[in-house]
């Protein structure tokens, strides 16, 4: 009605007229051109592809980075195996395909696991996943596989904080037990030295602290062990003041827990300087990797002990390269000239399982896939694998001590193997100090 | 009993490394009006930089510290002037959101560069003690930290009641116009005061760095350790910080003494919240004028 | 006036149109992704309505953000409730936990309160990482999530999405919107003339705890996979702010776009994500420097011209 007498408003020469106008008109076609969009924006059914694509996310950066360190270069290795002669046949193409890894940086952070994990489910379409590293990474991921119905390879993190995950339908995880194999070599190691069986905890709030520390309060009682529990501790605690006074007073001379390695550094330190010295000192995870041992300082890491579950020593070939676990970190230290560390043959393990799983399946039809998983029976670089019913296989764990080394600065040395003789022992052991 | 003891002398001690920490936040909060949320980062980004220098020169931590402190003062300089100054006149959010972008930059260019592995300045110290009875004694690097904290703070409260630096700072804060009547220009002034609070901050982020274990997402906790400080002893007051830090270390230690370790940052958090709540200038900061 | 309506009109229509027939027409990835739009979207209403319109600058929105999810997960992994009440029943936790703590709270005002809400928040992720009854540090698997279907997660959040646009539209229509704009413009007068500051400032606090509390119930739903230090970081507070201040602050449209922006640039820098956060952080310091408005600020100011938002100034 007001149309003859509205001046049309200009500012930098536009009208408001022409600029809803051209607005409106451009998101309309640009919804209309995403409909003409093929590939990731379309809706489309499970990718047709020449290569199998398996989703990988690693803890390259973050609090865990030593774990996710050896990738993509020993993935990489063992990818180009599985390759060599064409890579896997699948009936659905007819002949063999590829596989090709897509990896993605976790950070060490779960939500940005499982966001990474449901990324690579649906806008890759990955057809298999590999979950490795912590109960921090393993636990996200399954749970997205799980979620969206996709075949899960779990390795690499202690079976009891993954289980309450379950029952789990499309993930199969193989590692030790903290009750049925980190719990022995503990009771087996630590009378080899003498102590008066106080056992001081020092963990982390997070899956793998708790979960340590609720077994072993469990069943440390019933072999004559005391235990004294300050209370589990968060994330980048700094003064460890109050817990050291408890062991001191308690008068604990075995001090055991599950902690990240910035935390343990810390309190390992102020150990020292409070004057408490245990004569056993066994940590989960934080002293894992030569560089967090070279964080302590001095001589600070002399004598602690710590889960080995896996080493040069340890008498598996892969059933990929037939390489021995010996031969793989001396390929893995030639290549870049760093120390030997854990997850290597973890994370060879899990394209071995892999290639076996799609050799027997021979499909990518995801409801078959876990069914031959569910079959696996094979010799890997970490040992036999075998899934029970409740989806998990348990890998073999001796006893590890940090020694001043003289190859390389700080070196591991096997000093238990109660329950998997068939390890060899390269060193005896010794209080800590 | 004596563990008691020996938990408040840790507290103390302690407090006079958090007081460290915070008097740089305290510093431009109480004379640029402006909360650093950077401040923390700009911390680590120190401890950092100190550690390059130790490992391409071989020098211990505090020597390199030398080489450090003009390299921040430079960078205080720079922020302040160029980002800084441009957004103070603008409101509240302004300076918060450029202060949060600058943590979030600082953050991850930090691990990007460095890798995200905890890192420590090495120091003999970090493990030494000295006994006073047999039970009780005093950690070395605490010990270290609290002299270096209580030094810079008296350091501080000389700088600005003699010197004339110090005066026209206090001058540019107290009334922004006036003091440019008096010929002084409020811009650089407070650019050499953020230069200052980093010369700080590097000094804090040495005493942080051989005492405890850092890495690039760090600076965030002793953001909150130097809120803590500064709010409970009260903004732009040198003595207010120390006190503030002891409260602070005290609190922590106290708590995490009766109800377990995993409580310690909550306690420094509950009094933190209390002083909030029912004195939110602190205990020796004056009465914010309406902002 | 009437033809500028009418395209209005038209283009709301086309564009939420398309949001809810996305499953029928977009790959799952594009659901997904506006799955998470519509999720940031609310939050990020919310906090603006915090900050660009009260007056309350909050770093501790996360503490609803926490609440919502941890309520999700102890209602069906406990006591088996249905996963659309619990995530209900998270939202009026939320309210409750906002009206308990609103009494120390609101006695802070400007930036004391933005480090008041931030304790507050920290507080809670210490105490949810101590509490055996929320699993301390090890979290929950919200298993009741593996059997819902991506679209019925998508449908709730992007009706979240749409549904803050609206409510923080009519609210702005309404007598509480317009004591927002009459405190903002001078507290004191509007004091004078009977208006309630606290009351307004406490209605739009609750209200942003509410929808928050239950974005985030659907927000972990498709998550799955809940940890005290994650649900309770400031990392939440850095999304929000982010996305608004690029967005635009005090606009309704503002956290549209920024939302916008923010999830693509996260999908595009997922494999890379340090610089997707120092870009975030680049931009965001660029933005305060040249546009503080703003996208839509700037826009606005230039063009003269108003979409959803009445004039903020």
């Amino acid at each position: 009605m007001n149309q003859g007498q509205e001046k049309p408003s200009t500012k930098n020469g536009i009208t408001r007229r022409r600029f809803i106008k051209t607005t409106s008109v451009g998101a309309t076609s640009a919804i209309i051109a995403g409909t003409g969009l093929p590939g990731w924006v379309r809706r489309a059914e499970a990718a047709k592809r020449d290569h199998i694509l398996i989703g990988r996310c690693n803890p390259s950066t973050g609090s865990l980075a030593g774990f996710g360190e050896p990738s993509p270069l020993i993935d990489d290795k063992a990818v180009a195996i599985i390759n060599k002669n064409g890579g896997l046949f699948i009936e659905e193409a007819g002949k063999k395909l590829p596989v090709k890894v897509k990896m993605l940086d976790t950070e060490s952070d779960s939500t940005k696991a499982a966001e990474l994990a449901a990324r690579l489910i649906l806008n890759d379409k990955i057809d298999i996943m590999i979950a490795l590293h912590t109960p921090n990474m393993v636990n996200p991921i399954s749970a997205t596989c799980e979620r969206y119905g996709v075949p899960c390879i779990g390795l690499d993190a202690p079976i009891e904080p993954w289980l309450p995950g379950g029952p789990y339908r499309w993930t199969y995880h193989a590692f030790w037990s903290v009750a049925q194999d980190f719990y022995p070599v503990c009771i087996g190691m630590w009378p080899q030295i003498k102590t008066n069986k106080t056992v001081g905890l020092v963990a982390n709030n997070d899956p793998d602290g708790i979960g340590f520390g609720k077994v072993f309060k469990e069943l440390l009682p019933a072999q004559g062990y005391k235990v004294v529990d300050p209370g589990t501790f968060p994330y980048g605690t700094r003064d460890f003041t109050s817990l050291i006074n408890m062991w001191k007073k308690e008068k604990v001379e075995i001090l055991f827990g599950n902690v990240i390695t910035s935390d343990f550094v810390n309190c390992w330190r102020q150990c020292r300087q409070m004057g408490f010295a245990p004569r056993i000192a066994t940590v989960a995870r934080a002293l894992l990797f030569p560089p967090a041992v070279e964080a302590l300082g001095g001589n600070l890491a002399q004598g602690i002990t710590t889960e080995v579950w896996w080493s040069p020593h340890h008498p598996f070939k892969s059933s990929l390269t037939d390489q021995s676990a010996r031969d793989l970190c001396d390929e893995y230290t030639k290549a870049i000239g760093k120390q030997w560390s854990q997850p290597i043959g973890f994370k060879h393990a899990a394209y071995e399982i892999l290639a076996d799983t799609l050799l027997r399946a021979k499909t990518l039809k995801k409801s078959h896939i876990i069914k031959a998983l569910a079959d696996t029976k094979m010799d890997t670089i970490v040992g036999p694998i075998e899934y029970n019913d409740k989806h998990y296989s348990r890998t073999p764990l001796v006893g590890g001590q940090w020694i001043k080394g003289r190859e390389f600065p700080w070196e591991l040395k096997l000093v238990y193997n109660g329950e998997h003789p068939d390890i060899p022992l390269t060193g005896e052991i010794k209080p800590v100090g | 009993m004596e563990v008691f003891i020996q938990t408040l002398i840790n507290g103390l001690l302690l407090g006079g490394i958090y007081a460290a920490v915070g008097i740089g936040l305290s510093m431009i909060f109480g004379i640029v009006r402006l909360v650093n949320l950077a401040h923390g980062d700009l911390m680590i980004l120190s401890s950092y930089l100190i550690l390059v220098i130790t490992g391409s020169f071989g020098l211990n931590p505090y020597l390199s510290l030398a080489a450090v402190i003009p390299v921040m003062f430079i960078i205080g300089f720079i922020i302040q002037k160029y980002i800084l100054n441009r957004v103070l006149g603008m409101g509240m959010e302004p300076p918060l959101i450029v202060a949060f972008g600058l943590s979030i930059i600082l953050q991850n260019t930090l691990l990007l560069v460095f890798s995200p592995d905890a890192q420590s300045l090495e120091t003999p110290l970090s493990i030494k003690s000295i006994p006073i009875t047999e039970t009780l004694s005093i950690p070395a690097i605490y010990f270290v930290g609290f002299l270096v904290g209580v030094a810079v703070i008296l350091a501080l409260q000389l700088f600005f009641q003699f010197t004339y630096l110090g005066r026209a700072i206090r001058a540019a804060s107290d009334d922004d116009e006036a003091a440019q009547l008096m010929g002084i220009n409020t811009g650089t002034t407070y650019a050499v005061a953020m230069g200052i609070a980093m010369i700080t901050a590097a000094i804090a982020g040495a005493l942080i760095g051989t005492t405890f274990t850092f890495f690039p997402h760090t600076g965030p906790t002793y953001l909150i350790i130097s809120f803590g400080v500064v709010i409970i002893g009260g903004a732009g007051s040198m003595i207010g910080t120390l006190v503030g830090g002891f409260i602070l270390g005290l609190a922590q230690l106290v708590g995490s003494h009766f109800f377990g370790s995993g409580y310690q940052l909550l306690f420094g958090y509950l009094i933190l919240f209390i002083v909030l709540v029912i004195r939110p200038q602190g205990i020796f900061g004056r009465k914010e004028r309406a902002a | 006036m009437k033809s500028h309506q009418g395209w209005r009109l038209v283009l709301i229509a086309i564009l939420v149109g398309a949001l809810l027939s996305l499953p029928l027409w977009a790959s799952r990835y594009v659901v997904l992704i506006f799955l998470l739009f519509g999720l940031h979207l609310a939050m990020a209403q919310m906090w603006n309505l915090l900050a660009g319109y009260t007056g309350l600058i909050s770093l501790g929105q996360q503490i609803f953000i926490g609440l919502g999810g941890y309520s999700l997960a102890v209602l069906t992994v406990y006591y088996q409730l249905p996963i659309w009440l619990s995530i209900l029943i998270g939202g009026g936790v939320c309210v409750l936990f906002a009206v308990i703590i609103s009494f120390p709270i609101f006695r802070m005002s400007g930036v004391y309160f933005a480090i008041g809400s931030w304790i507050v928040a920290e507080s809670l992720m210490i105490w949810f990482s101590n509490w055996d009854y929320a699993k301390k540090g090890m979290g929950f698997f919200i298993k009741a999530a593996y059997g819902v279907s991506l679209n019925q997660i998508y449908y709730s959040a992007i009706l979240m999405g749409i549904g803050s646009v609206v409510l923080v539209f009519l609210l702005l229509r309404s007598k509480l919107g317009l004591s927002l704009m009459a405190m903002r413009d001078d507290e004191g007068a509007s004091e004078g003339i009977g208006i309630n500051a606290y009351r307004s400032k406490l209605a739009c606090f609750l209200i942003a705890a509410f929808v928050t509390g239950i974005t985030s119930g659907i927000l972990y739903l498709n998550q799955v996979f809940i940890q005290p230090y994650n649900a309770f970081g400031i990392e939440w507070t850095v999304r929000l702010c982010f996305i608004v201040i690029i967005g635009g602050i005090g606009t309704i449209e503002g956290p549209i776009i920024g939302a916008l922006i923010f999830v693509l640039l996260q999908q595009f820098f997922a494999e890379y994500a340090s610089i997707s956060l120092i870009l975030l952080g680049v931009v965001s310091v660029l933005v305060m420097l040249a546009m503080p408005k703003g996208i839509i600020g700037t826009v606005q100011d230039k063009l003269a011209f108003e979409f959803l938002s009445p004039r903020r100034s």
